[in-house]
């Protein structure tokens, strides 16, 4: 550390970028374009058309490289990606363990969303926690052909009686949407008896192509119905920020 | 620590709460992992293959492979069928398996497409090669449990692959069935059966595929797994041992049914009791002496169980899990002077009621026994009358930590911990294993709780 | 195999009913007999241990030190230096050239270290051979320490387990008078020969204190150097256990003209005689003796009623008794008769012809009666008779498990508290958990 040059913050940026563009991968880009190459061709030739496009190899002296993004898996690919629900009750709302989560279905998809994504929290003062906790209407072949509305109903009347929320939510998975259970008129049913925030997302887990399907249908939620909705609060002074992490794996 | 759980009992109708289950397609995978090369297969959203990969993964730390549907919305429109043949030809272009073995879901089911048609269709217009097998079964999420599910593709492989040929085998043997257990266990039996001479096709086979050895790459389709050769060889056996009762009948039926072997439903042999009957069903059916060193073995057990005894005299043990290990864990409790006062599985069983209930009626008459329930419900038993040591899956361990619980883990998942899936809890010797474990999680909470004065050297 | 009684050893045994009464004891085991008594040092280190402001240092090989860390479960209020294993680990050089040095550096370390009420030197097999002069050392460190260093004559060849009691009495002899005994009330008492194992004599004081009656020393269950310095202020000493106290008991008769009672706080019967026996020692408070009929009376009223559940189960059970001192064995047989269980077999490692005489008349018929025996006859004897429960200590319970019986510790390595009345009520429950435990169903002897 010799020198005393400290450079401003635009001269900093400007180097950083010209050092990321210059920067050179250890592999030849012969070397990577072969494997990738190798690569595609092991699928059958339309998901190869298909795959290819999902693949780039960088090119310092393209400007603009473009990678195709957000469409469907192929059918067969052992896909490491997940679902619509996963990703809105796993990934975005069981964060917050104040209030409930109730998963309307057959019990797997609460239980691989209970606990597994390491989420911490912590209680503030006189709040309440149930972030280690596990809900779920548990549908049966009865509820199935019969539809399971009554039940849900049902199950968020025992969540209120036994715990005392200050909010329940509550997520399809795929058969409720096939069966056409509306629970988004539950929902609303609910929160007006009950007098607290009882939120629906139909998140069935064939939505979209991915888990980012399910991010979306959460955010839009939490958008409408609870970002907003004290309208008693003062202004808050000085610099102020919303913090959100965006969540990409399920 | 789940501070939430209130003391007071309510009947609840609709909500389940800390389920003590989970449902079918995972079971169904896990016993089509139990095939020699064979990729399992998800016929569904791909949110579900995801799960359970996952959850096995996290189970037995090692890579679970299988492949997905990947239904949309539009296949959920117009059914699935497109998007398998769509995964079969991807598959074998691929990943290349000997087995595809495909598993429903909710949404499949729901739709109700016609898998026996697909598979054979697909094969006729020349999507499935020559050579290849491909079986199925269906495992809807809203019916049973993961216990139903690996049932059911159990049941599946005899279905697809059983064949009883004119002529018999020069060399007899039997089938054995060992349950859903780990793949220690199932090592284990294949080696107990060595020890006492009975030759035998094991069926499904999850070892050396689950909890592979460290080798530098990776293999899709690992050394272990049942071969198809000796799949087809079960309709040709003498007999067929199936170890518990909810996990294995289905199969064991289906080979009476389909190619007339008869069989005998077993407990799991957890514990001495358990793994005397076992024994003795061999000597039975086979007609083998069981060798001097099998007798050193349970006199091992024996030995730890009469060594210990005053330190599991007049325990008060809450064991959660699933039917088939519940019951002869409770069994063997009470054969060294616990008293299981709570003894819980979220799969709806009357083999579960009807065997606690004979076990328990006369040694523990206050036990209470319940089966379709949850860890909620268990909590709030302990909660009212605390108890000495928890067993249960990892998910106990919330209880465990909220009421200061001695906590020994058995059943699946086990998501926290080692070892689970390398020694065995079968058998004499796994009994050991076992047993070993439930003393030293005491002994260690007897050590952590004593003042200085009363902690000691020798226990 | 046939006969599990060795030539030399058949006038040890014998079998109430079948001859005139006489038994062989208090005599050195057969060599080879695999004995189950120990050494001198062995019985000088079990009575000493429970002293908790002390060091203990065995001088000698790592081993005897090794074997006597922390394994005995006795409780201390207070310090816990007695549960820390010194030694002066010699080695083939120090053998050669004599330890004395080794000794004065640790004894130097260790004092100024932990700065101890006292300092106990145990002398080992080798010590007494290569001859260091452990009582000249001794009293340099006293003199330049200021603490009694002690040293305790213990060379395991010396005898059995009851010479290594006679050497520890005589070394807390040395003690014995140097304390100021201005406070010690004209009622008062020491108690001997109880080792605190699982609290139990907290329990006793506790019975004596309520009686009205001041302890002056604990000797030695959770004991302190400064008590015994003492404890020639007490009016009765109060030994329980035949062997281990009784020498010192006898050293303070003759050298202070206390006198002392024998006493077991083990079963109702003995723990109570135990208690009038004490407070007929002073006539002139009568008060003393009202108060432990009292307590009697009201520690029983809790008692029986339990008792008799346990009974229920037990009533006919047959039990085998194999202890180191005679002394516990005549509570135990009483003992287990209050729970309507018969006693088949009974002995002890270090009896005295005496003992064995009692032990002949509070036994039934056809009970066999043995005096230092071993696994071999034990097992035998066991297996003969067909016996439900065993009690012994670490050396006896395998034994009892390996032949498919229930087991009771009634050694150091006991875990509950036996002495006393609730002790009594303890007992039944351990006898029950292991008499009734299922374990039994799946042994050969009850799969035959």
């Amino acid at each position: 550390m010799t020198e005393n040059y400290t450079p401003t913050s635009e001269q900093a940026a400007a180097q950083a970028n010209e050092t990321v563009m210059r920067s050179q991968s250890p592999v030849s880009p012969e070397q990577t374009t072969s494997t990738v190459e190798d690569i595609i061709t092991a699928y059958p030739k339309k998901v190869a058309k298909k795959r290819a496009k999902h693949i780039v190899v960088r090119d310092g002296n393209e400007p603009t490289q473009e990678i195709q993004a957000n469409a469907r898996t192929t059918p067969g690919i052992i896909t490491q990606r997940g679902c619509a629900f996963a990703g809105c009750k796993g990934v975005v709302v069981a964060p917050f363990g104040d209030c409930i989560h109730i998963v309307h279905g057959p019990v797997g998809c609460s239980y691989y969303s209970w606990l597994t994504r390491r989420n911490q929290f912590k209680p503030r003062e006189e709040g309440q926690n149930f972030i280690h906790y596990c809900f779920t209407t548990d549908m049966n072949e009865h509820d199935i052909v019969f539809g399971g509305v009554g039940k849900l109903k049902t199950a968020i009347q025992e969540a209120y009686d036994t715990f005392h929320p200050k909010a329940i939510t509550v997520h399809a998975t795929c058969p409720v949407g096939l069966i056409g259970d509306d629970i988004q008129g539950a929902a609303k049913e609910m929160s007006d008896k009950l007098g607290i925030s009882v939120m629906s997302f139909n998140c069935e887990g064939y939505k979209g192509v991915s888990q980012s399907a399910g991010h979306h249908i959460a955010n839009n939620g939490i958008f409408k119905n609870w970002i907003g909705a004290d309208q008693e609060t003062e202004e808050i002074p000085g610099y102020t920020v919303n913090h959100e992490v965006r969540r990409t794996s399920c | 620590m789940l501070e939430a759980t209130p003391k007071e009992l309510v009947e609840r109708k609709a909500l389940r709460v800390n389920p003590a289950k989970t449902c079918q397609p995972i079971g169904a995978m896990y016993a089509a992992l139990g095939i020699h090369g064979c990729l399992p297969h998800s016929h569904g959203s791909q949110g579900c293959c995801s799960y359970h990969r996952s959850h096995l993964t996290r189970h037995y730390r090692d890579p679970i492979m299988a492949a997905t549907s990947s239904f949309t919305e539009g296949s959920s429109v117009f059914g699935g069928g497109a998007n398998l043949r769509n995964a079969f030809k991807t598959i074998y272009q691929l990943y290349d398996p000997d087995v595809i073995a495909i598993n429903t879901t909710c949404l499949s089911e729901t739709i109700g497409d016609d898998l026996p048609t697909i598979i054979r269709e697909s094969r006729e217009s020349g999507i499935i090669p020559e050579g290849k097998v491909v079986i199925h079964a269906n495992t809807p999420s809203y019916v049973g449990t993961h216990i139903t599910g690996w049932s059911n593709m159990t049941k599946a492989i005899v279905t697809y692959l059983a064949d009883k040929t004119e002529t018999p085998p020069e060399t007899p043997y039997i089938n054995f069935i060992p349950g859903y257990v780990e793949p220690a266990d199932t090592r284990h039996l294949k080696e107990f059966l060595a020890q006492l001479g009975v030759n035998a096709v094991v069926f499904p086979d999850t070892s050396d595929v689950v909890d592979t050895p460290q080798t530098g790459s990776f293999e899709m389709y690992p050394y272990g797994g049942t071969p198809v050769e000796d799949l087809h060889r079960t309709g040709n056996a003498q007999t067929t041992i199936a170890l518990g009762p909810d996990a294995s009948r289905a199969a064991a039926k289906e080979l009476e049914t389909k190619c007339n072997v008869p069989y005998q439903l077993l407990d799991l042999p957890i514990g001495v009791a358990a793994t005397d009957r076992l024994v003795q069903t061999l000597i039975e059916t086979t007609g083998i002496t069981p060798p001097a060193s099998l007798k050193r073995d349970r006199g091992r057990l024996v030995d730890i169980m009469t060594d210990m005894q005053q330190y599991l005299y007049n325990k008060r043990v809450a064991v959660s899990g699933d039917p088939d290990q519940v019951v002869p864990m409770t069994e063997f409790l009470v054969s060294c002077g616990a008293k299981p006062v709570y003894v819980i599985t979220g799969t709806s069983s009357k083999y579960f009621k009807q065997r606690c209930a004979e076990i328990l009626q006369n040694v523990v008459p206050e036990a209470v026994i319940k089966d379709d329930t949850d860890l909620f419900y268990l909590h709030q038993l302990i909660k009212n009358e605390p108890v000495d040591l928890l067993v249960s899956n990892v998910y106990g361990k919330y209880i465990a930590r909220a009421e200061d619980l001695p906590f020994v883990r058995f059943g699946f998942p086990i998501l926290d911990r080692v070892g689970h899936s390398y020694f065995p809890t079968l058998g004499y010797q796994g009994s050991i294993h076992l047993l070993c474990n439930i003393l030293n999680t005491l002994l260690e909470r007897k050590d952590r709780d004593d003042p200085d004065e009363v902690f000691e050297l020798v226990l | 195999m046939n006969n599990p009684i060795l030539k030399e050893r058949a006038d040890q045994v014998h079998r109430k009913g079948n001859a005139p009464f006489q038994i062989s004891c208090d005599r050195d085991s057969l060599a080879g007999a695999v004995s189950q008594r120990a050494c001198v040092f062995c019985g000088s280190r079990v009575v000493l241990y429970p002293i908790a402001d002390a060091v203990h240092l065995v001088h000698g090989p790592i081993g005897c030190a090794a074997y006597t860390w922390d394994i005995r479960g006795a409780l201390s209020s207070g310090p816990e230096l007695h549960r820390l294993s010194f030694s002066t680990d010699l080695q083939e050089r120090d053998v050669i050239f004599g330890g004395e040095k080794k000794l004065t550096n640790a004894l130097n370390e260790l004092i100024d270290r932990h700065h101890p009420n006292a300092a106990f030197v145990y002398s080992t097999c080798i010590v007494g051979i290569i001859g260091d002069d452990l009582e000249a050392i001794c009293k340099r460190m006293s003199e330049e320490k200021g603490i009694p260093v002690i040293p305790v004559q213990s060379e395991g060849f010396k005898g059995n387990k009851r010479a290594g009691y006679n050497a520890a009495c005589r070394a807390m002899s040395r003690l014995v008078g140097t304390g100021n005994i201005d406070d010690v009330s004209p009622h008062s008492i020491n108690i001997l020969g109880d080792f605190n194992l699982a609290g139990e004599i907290w329990i006793i004081r506790q019975y004596f204190e309520r009686m009205g009656l001041q302890v002056v020393a604990n000797i030695t269950g959770d004991g302190r150097v400064g008590d015994i310095a003492r404890s020639h202020g007490a009016a009765v000493n109060v030994v329980q256990c035949s062997g281990a106290t009784l020498d010192l008991a006898k050293m303070m008769k003759e050298d202070y003209n206390i006198p002392y009672v024998r006493v077991s706080y083990f079963g109702v019967e003995d723990m109570a005689e135990s208690l009038y026996k004490v407070a007929n020692f002073f006539p002139d408070d009568p008060s003393i003796l009202e108060q432990a009929k009292a307590l009697v009376r009201e520690e029983l009223s809790v008692l029986y009623p339990q008792l008799q559940a346990y009974r229920q189960d037990l009533e006919g059970k047959k039990a085998a008794i194999y202890v180191g001192g005679a002394f516990k064995a005549f509570s135990l047989v009483k003992a287990f008769r209050l729970l309507g269980m018969k006693v088949v077999m009974v002995g002890s490692q270090t009896g005295t012809s005496e003992d064995y005489q009692e032990l002949h008349e509070i036994t039934d018929e056809g009970t066999i009666i043995v005096d230092d025996s071993n696994p071999l006859e034990l097992s035998a004897f066991l297996q003969e008779k067909d016996v439900d429960i065993f009690v012994g200590g670490v050396k006896e319970r395998p034994i009892a498990y390996k032949l498919g019986l229930g087991f009771c510790d009634h050694n150091h390595e006991r875990k509950e508290a036996l002495e006393g009345f609730v002790g009594m009520l303890n007992f039944a429950k351990e006898v029950h958990s292991t008499v009734m435990s299922p374990v039994w169903r799946f042994v050969p002897r009850n799969n035959k």
